[in-house]
């Protein structure tokens, strides 16, 4: 189980951390600095989904899916970090979506003239991103939405 | 002697000329705004000072009640004609630039100080006929006083409202408001009102009576009627600027009353009153000065010529589902089994066997051979069914709308072939009244279903399918208009078509409309105002094939504007 041994979770924020810092052991120094490495990473992750998000809603960068028109994270994101230099995050969100109606029927038409003639919905969805870390900086490496 | 002064043809089927760039200069040299109506001379011997906010700063001296002089920006003055008009507070004014293709209409409320400007000029489209215009909100500036901070702006608070208006000039038209940024129009004394248009439309809040409209008659004569209105008491003043079917130039100043004919609903959220703003380019420029919403549907390369027209082989009944029915009512098994004969008081009779609920036989009385044709049918109300189907190799590749009521013995027929006088693709239709003949059903030998005028005046909105929204507007006893919602709810854009409205049972009419001049579909639909769903049919004819195709919408009302008694021929 790869996993186990070098794949490190972190659910929400630095508690996570907290127990080990108040044990103070010297035995825990290693575990302390490789601790505060993934923590680091997961930050670094964290932001990293934040901001791309937020270049998705721009249209600065490719949405995951088709007719995406706004992308919210709901909640903080599980990121698993690898000790090869790659991660995993899943966070639920919020995707509004404005599918455009298929037709060449007049009202579909006009429709479109003024900017409409689509089908917009909202639907609630999970992020599944991975993750690569090239030169110290993660990247966002693939990202798709699922039920 | 006739009275009402019917054109040779409708605005949507006028050749208006294509005026060019010198030929306009010549017509606009030395030209200044006429009016019936006195001049207002409340500008006369004052000066002005326009400050606008992203336009023009405007200096103006005004020699008398029709001369003045206006400096661009500082720059040199000239010497121009104008007219004014007043309305309280509120003056209306209008000149051209000597020398050029621009004007101004000037809104300025002189209570407070605060100014509309219009700026106007020809040649700036691919018709030069066609008026152009940009908007700019700012205030009469005074010296030693800081410049006001309020503005006029665009506003949906007009949505809804329609009035009747009759200038000093004689002109009468209705006039209804169911958009942002369009609007219809019935010219009831200059085209004998029987069908009504849409164009492109600016309007503006000065305050909570008086606004700004604005429109422009795109795609048809490029003429502009704007006008200050109070909503509260129906007056107005306003000014026409133009070339009229005959190439004439029409500018004038005018003053009006009117009657409030209603008050139609609006669909954005409470407390939305913001206008719907041309949104700005996709590539992040600029919105081009003079940029508007505007259809144009003879432009979208749909007509067909006869060749093409016959040589079409693509000819589908009720096939690949469409937008346009996603709210359709379930398919009715009521006519299978059924053997009847339609006859209609024209003389034309069919009789029917309905084999499947998809699948009919026909034939003429006397003829020994079946065709067989696919149709489809909805039971709209008790005993009511429409149905239709094409007419396989007839000369213009026809097609039956049909409502036969069993409970009456009463069938209604709305026949559509394809090719007008205008384009080999687009359809027409023809309204034939007659009865059921069947087994165990003696029909009414004197009862039919009736042309009516109970649907004019109503605003309904049909729901076709999720994001695709419209409303109608039964504008006139032959005409209607349709109306597409923007994302806000707010009405948008618009256009129209002649329409029949036929009574078939309290709360239950037959309609068709045909998009002339637009792209050609003949729709027909059987309203249910107790279900508040219709049931309908398209039949269209385009590149792609001829099409006959299922049509279902859930309905709400709108309002009504109370119109019928304009359209009813009086002595």
């Amino acid at each position: 189980m790869k996993g186990t041994t070098t794949r490190r979770k972190f659910f929400g924020g630095a508690a996570a951390l907290a127990a080990p810092l108040a044990a103070g052991t010297a035995a825990a120094g290693d575990d302390l600095s490789a601790r505060l490495v993934a923590l680091e990473d997961s930050s670094a992750i964290r932001a990293l989904l934040l901001n791309w998000a937020r270049d998705v809603n721009a249209g600065k960068v490719t949405a995951p899916a088709a007719n995406v028109r706004s992308l919210t994270l709901d909640a903080d994101a599980a990121i698993a970090v690898d000790a090869n230099g790659t991660a995993m995050a899943r966070v639920p969100c919020t995707v509004e979506t404005a599918t455009p109606i298929d037709g060449n029927e007049t009202l579909v038409e006009m429709a479109r003239l003024q900017g409409d003639g689509v089908v917009r919905r909202a639907e609630r969805l999970a992020l599944h991103s991975t993750f690569v870390k090239r030169d110290g900086f993660w990247h966002v490496s693939k990202a798709e939405l699922r039920t | 002697m006739q009275t009402i002064a019917y054109p040779k043809e409708q605005l949507h089927r006028t050749a208006f000329t294509k005026l060019t760039e010198a030929q306009i200069g010549a017509k606009l040299a030395g030209a200044a705004p006429k009016s019936v109506s006195p001049l207002s001379e409340v500008f006369a011997g004052k000066q002005l000072r326009i400050v606008t906010d992203n336009g023009p700063t405007l200096s103006y001296r005004f020699a008398s009640k029709n001369r003045l002089s206006v400096a661009e920006n500082d720059g040199r003055a000239v010497e121009a004609g104008y007219g004014a008009l007043t309305l309280d507070d509120v003056s209306l004014f209008s000149h051209l630039v000597p020398g050029t293709q621009r004007g101004y209409h000037v809104v300025i409320d002189r209570a407070s100080n605060l100014a509309t400007v219009f700026e106007v000029w020809f040649s700036g489209f691919t018709d030069n006929r066609e008026v152009q215009r940009e908007i700019y909100f700012g205030y009469v500036a005074e010296a030693g006083k800081q410049a006001p901070p309020a503005r006029h702006s665009l506003t949906n608070r007009v949505e809804g409202k329609g009035f009747h208006w009759t200038q000093d000039t004689g002109v009468e038209t209705l006039e209804l408001y169911p958009s942002t940024f369009y609007s219809n129009f019935v010219e009831l004394s200059r085209l004998g009102g029987e069908l009504g248009f849409c164009a492109p439309t600016d309007y503006v809040k000065i305050d909570d009576e008086l606004y700004v409209y604005s429109r422009v008659e795109c795609e048809f004569s490029g003429v502009q009627t704007l006008y200050v209105f109070d909503a509260n008491r129906a007056v107005q003043v306003g000014v026409r600027l133009g070339f009229d079917a005959g190439d004439a130039l029409e500018y004038y100043v005018f003053t009006g009353r009117g009657e409030w004919v209603g008050q139609i609903a609006q669909f954005e959220k409470f407390g939305d009153t913001a206008a719907t703003p041309m949104p700005a380019p996709a590539n992040g420029q600029p919105l081009v000065k003079g940029a508007r919403r505007v259809y144009r549907p003879m432009r979208n390369n749909w007509q067909m010529t006869k060749e093409e027209v016959a040589a079409l082989t693509e000819k589908n009944a009720f096939g690949a589902p469409s937008p346009m029915a996603g709210n359709k009512g379930p398919v009715s098994e009521y006519l299978v089994g059924k053997d009847l004969t339609l006859r209609f008081d024209n003389g034309v009779a069919a009789e029917y066997r309905f084999d499947t609920i998809d699948t009919l036989h026909w034939r003429r009385p006397g003829e020994s051979a079946w065709r067989e044709e696919r149709y489809e049918g909805w039971e709209s109300a008790p005993g009511v069914v429409m149905f239709g189907h094409l007419l396989t190799g007839a000369p213009q590749n026809d097609c039956y709308k049909l409502v036969a009521d069993f409970d009456h013995g009463l069938v209604t027929c709305i026949h559509g072939t394809i090719g007008s006088k205008y384009i080999a693709n687009e359809a027409q239709a023809e309204t034939w009244f007659g009865v059921i003949e069947m087994a165990g059903m003696m029909p009414p030998k004197y009862r039919r279903h009736q042309f009516t005028d109970e649907l004019v005046g109503r605003a309904v909105t049909w729901n076709y399918s999720p994001g695709l929204t419209s409303m109608h507007l039964y504008t006139t006893p032959h005409s209607l208009s349709w109306i597409i919602f923007g994302e806000s709810g707010a009405g948008g854009m618009e256009w129209s078509g002649p329409a029949s409205y036929v009574k078939i049972r309290d709360e239950l009419y037959l309609a068709y409309w045909l998009e002339e001049a637009c792209n050609g579909t003949l729709g027909t639909i059987l309203v249910n105002l107790r279900t508040m769903h219709d049931c309908g049919i398209g039949y269209h004819c385009g590149k792609d094939g001829l099409r006959l195709s299922a049509m279902g919408a859930h309905a709400r009302h709108a309002g009504r504007f109370d119109i019928a008694k304009y359209y009813r021929l009086k002595a």
